[in-house]
């Protein structure tokens, strides 16, 4: 069974594929973070590798290694720890690339394919993806190369018209609410709420179903987001200043939070266009509205692409307090008026 | 599993499986060895994915099982010890081993033994039988050209070629090809041909002891793994897929001139010009010159290092042919001489820009070819 949830077009043009036997030996899979990439990758490596009846039928013994970690045919790479400071670096190198050629030139240890998932194609260095091409073109037999990308724009082109592309969408708050409810909480009330606020992003919604203090984690930011966006620009700086003292430690948690900023302004844009059951941030209803109030549609809809344009400066390595502190300086003045 | 074994065995076990260790982390649990009862011997394993290797050794077995512990933790315990009986026990919770040697006793935590990566078998396929020595000569003179750098997986590998009772080994880099052909103790069920990582190769090499046996090796009908099997150790290797190169149009077919030396006397002066070519990108220049009235042939090898100096050695030697220049870069010339044995070496070349060839004249079997390098004479 794949265990993929909500991408049923592309389970089953792969599932289709893989019967008719005509799978790709290379596969782009784009969309936004913990939609279910790494999920749809790890079914195409079980299915690819299953010895059962149904491939991939989850329970032999080449399923249950894929799942456990434990195939030796089956690799993730990603970004590599320095061994020197301890930081992940920001760049997939070219050594890692070389080590992949390497294995892949050796045939299957135990299974019937080789599958390496490059998790952040975007991190590949440019060096690094010059060499995977050749790889990416003609790889030997047995193997298969899948590339987890947020953005195909961020990814060479070269790269690109290599790959067989597949798009994952947001899923549907009712699917990601009714797989919370059936396998991770009993609560209906919070399956519905973390769903809603996943913003389609499956992968999350069950980590914050599992996990209560990620979600106090991520109240206590909105707490913060709501501050900032109704303070002084002198509060407002102060504020890019620790978040950016924050990024040269760990990016990814504050991209995170400026995934907030963009999800909280979104639900702005959403109020004002009088659609209120589709925002994401439910529990920040009246916040929400009393923003929408005061802003017109066009400034919040100003301000998401301001906070997107940070995200990608910053991705880009561009100086992050001074992008923050330019990020501050785009967000409207308003008034929330107590709940 | 409950079992006593002699600690000497139990280290020197380890000693053999070492080496399939995986230094990498991809997969961590191949950093453990295997350790399980076969029959009345214990069984030591370990895999980095690309070799694997297992030994038996003798064990008094009470009680059948298998565990995977961390090795390095285990070897260095075990080599620690005493040379006295060991008392190995299966510890269920937490998983692990107990281990108990005169006064000394320790608990290692390990993982269940069917989350290790299976050590291949091979059943069946190509037989083929060789002698010990003979393969240990043959992996000598070949594996060092082998490629080590990973942008062309298949030249890290040796091309074996296995036809009747004969076999080919074939090394290149893309700079020199050694090839070596010889004869298998007994011929091949049926010919084939497959690149095997010289790497894997030079741990059956490690392996082989200096008795004279005869080696059984299996290569799957698929290719994709070749065993390897020795007294009490077993290694399977997996096998590099590609195309090799077709070497034997890079073999020159004649040559101009041939300088007959000796090997030792070649290998020394070679030595002494690469001290002064190490600050010139490795160059030593090579000058065979003919018999003269009455003054027998020599090769002249020569280096120089910009501002610092230069030197000139001379070796008699009995040339055919003209006069001739050629350079070498010094680690190859050092290294192909270095694994010939004492005797006499043949020198052949053709112009200063093609190939330079070298074959030991008691080998028949064994050619080195070497790239020259383009310097001002």
């Amino acid at each position: 069974m794949w265990k993929t949830v909500g991408h049923d077009k592309a389970v089953s043009a792969l599932s289709q594929a893989l019967t008719d036997n005509r799978m790709s030996h290379a596969f782009l899979i784009t969309g936004a973070s913990r939609v279910g990439k790494m999920s749809l990758a790890l079914d195409m490596a079980r299915a690819l590798n299953c010895i059962g009846d149904d491939p991939p039928c989850g329970v032999c013994g080449q399923c249950r290694r894929v799942t456990d970690e434990l195939h030796p045919d089956v690799r993730v790479i990603g970004l590599e720890k320095d061994s020197d400071t301890g930081r992940l670096r920001t760049v997939i190198s070219i050594d890692q690339v070389r080590e992949v050629q390497r294995d892949v030139s050796l045939k299957p240890y135990e299974g019937k394919s080789r599958v390496v998932i490059f998790d952040g194609a975007e991190n590949l260095r440019e060096e690094a993806a010059n060499s995977l091409l050749k790889t990416l073109e003609e790889p030997p037999d047995q193997v298969v190369i899948i590339l987890l990308a947020l953005d195909a724009a961020n990814v060479l082109p070269t790269i690109l018209s290599r790959c067989r592309r597949i798009d994952l969408r947001p899923i549907g708050a009712e699917i990601i609410a009714d797989h919370l409810y059936r396998l991770y909480t009993t609560d209906r009330q919070l399956a519905e709420e973390v769903a809603r606020m996943s913003g389609g992003r499956i992968g999350w919604a069950i980590q914050a179903t599992q996990e209560p203090e990620m979600l106090e984690a991520i109240s206590d930011r909105l707490d913060a987001v709501e501050q900032t966006v109704a303070s002084s620009l002198e509060a407002r700086f102060e504020y890019a200043e620790q978040l950016a003292r924050r990024f040269s430690q760990g990016r990814a948690e504050v991209l995170e939070e400026l995934d907030l900023w963009l999800g909280w302004w979104r639900d702005v844009m959403v109020i004002s266009q009088g659609k209120p059951e589709l925002v994401w941030n439910v529990s920040r209803l009246s916040a929400l509205q009393s923003t929408s109030a005061s802003t017109s549609l066009s400034q919040a809809a100003a301000t998401v692409k301001a906070v997107q344009r940070a995200i990608d400066l910053l991705q880009r390595n561009v100086n992050s307090r001074l992008t923050i502190e330019e990020l501050m300086l785009a967000v409207p003045n308003v008034v929330i008026s107590p709940a | 599993m409950q079992l006593s074994c002699l600690q000497e065995n139990l280290s020197r076990g380890l000693s053999v499986v070492q080496r399939a260790v995986a230094t990498r982390t991809t997969l961590p649990i191949t950093q453990n060895v295997l350790l399980s009862t076969d029959n009345s011997r214990l069984k030591l394993a370990a895999t980095n994915l690309e070799i694997a290797i297992s030994t038996w050794i003798g064990a008094q077995v009470e009680e059948e099982g298998s565990i995977t512990i961390p090795a390095r933790l285990l070897t260095e315990f075990v080599n620690s010890l005493p040379a006295e009986r060991i008392d190995i026990a299966m510890n269920p919770q937490p998983l692990g081993l107990d281990l108990e040697c005169a006064r000394f006793e320790a608990h290692i935590n390990g993982r269940d033994a069917d989350d290790f990566p299976p050590i291949p078998t091979v059943e069946s396929g190509v037989i083929g039988k060789i002698s010990s020595s003979v393969l240990k000569d043959a992996i000598t003179h070949v594996a060092f050209a082998a490629a080590t750098e990973e942008s062309r997986p298949v030249l890290t590998g040796i091309k074996v070629d296995l036809k009747g009772d004969s076999f080919t080994f074939a090394a290149a880099d893309g700079f020199r090809l050694a090839v070596y052909e010889g004869k298998l103790a007994e011929a091949v069920s049926e010919d084939v041909s497959f690149i095997m990582p010289a790497r894997a190769f030079q741990e059956v090499n490690r392996l082989i002891g200096s008795d004279d046996t005869t080696i059984e090796f299996t290569v799957t009908p698929s290719k994709s793994q070749a065993l390897f099997r020795l007294e009490n150790v077993e290694l399977v290797s997996q096998l590099i897929q590609g195309a090799f190169p077709n070497y034997s149009q890079l073999i020159p077919e004649g040559h101009d001139t041939r300088a007959v030396v000796d090997r030792t006397a070649f290998l020394s002066a070679t030595r002494t010009a690469s001290i002064f070519a190490r600050d010139g990108s490795g160059i030593v220049r090579v000058k065979v010159l003919p018999a003269e009235n009455g003054s027998s042939g020599t090769i002249e090898i020569s280096s120089r290092a910009e501002e610092l100096g230069d030197n000139e050695g001379k070796i008699d030697a009995s040339v055919e042919g003209d006069e001739s220049k050629i350079a070498f870069n010094s680690k190859y010339l050092s290294e192909v001489l270095d694994v010939l044995g004492s005797g006499e070496i043949a020198l052949e070349t053709t112009t200063s820009s093609s190939p330079g060839v070298i074959r030991p004249l008691s080998k028949e079997g064994y050619i080195h070819v070497v790239m020259p390098m383009f310097v001002q004479w």
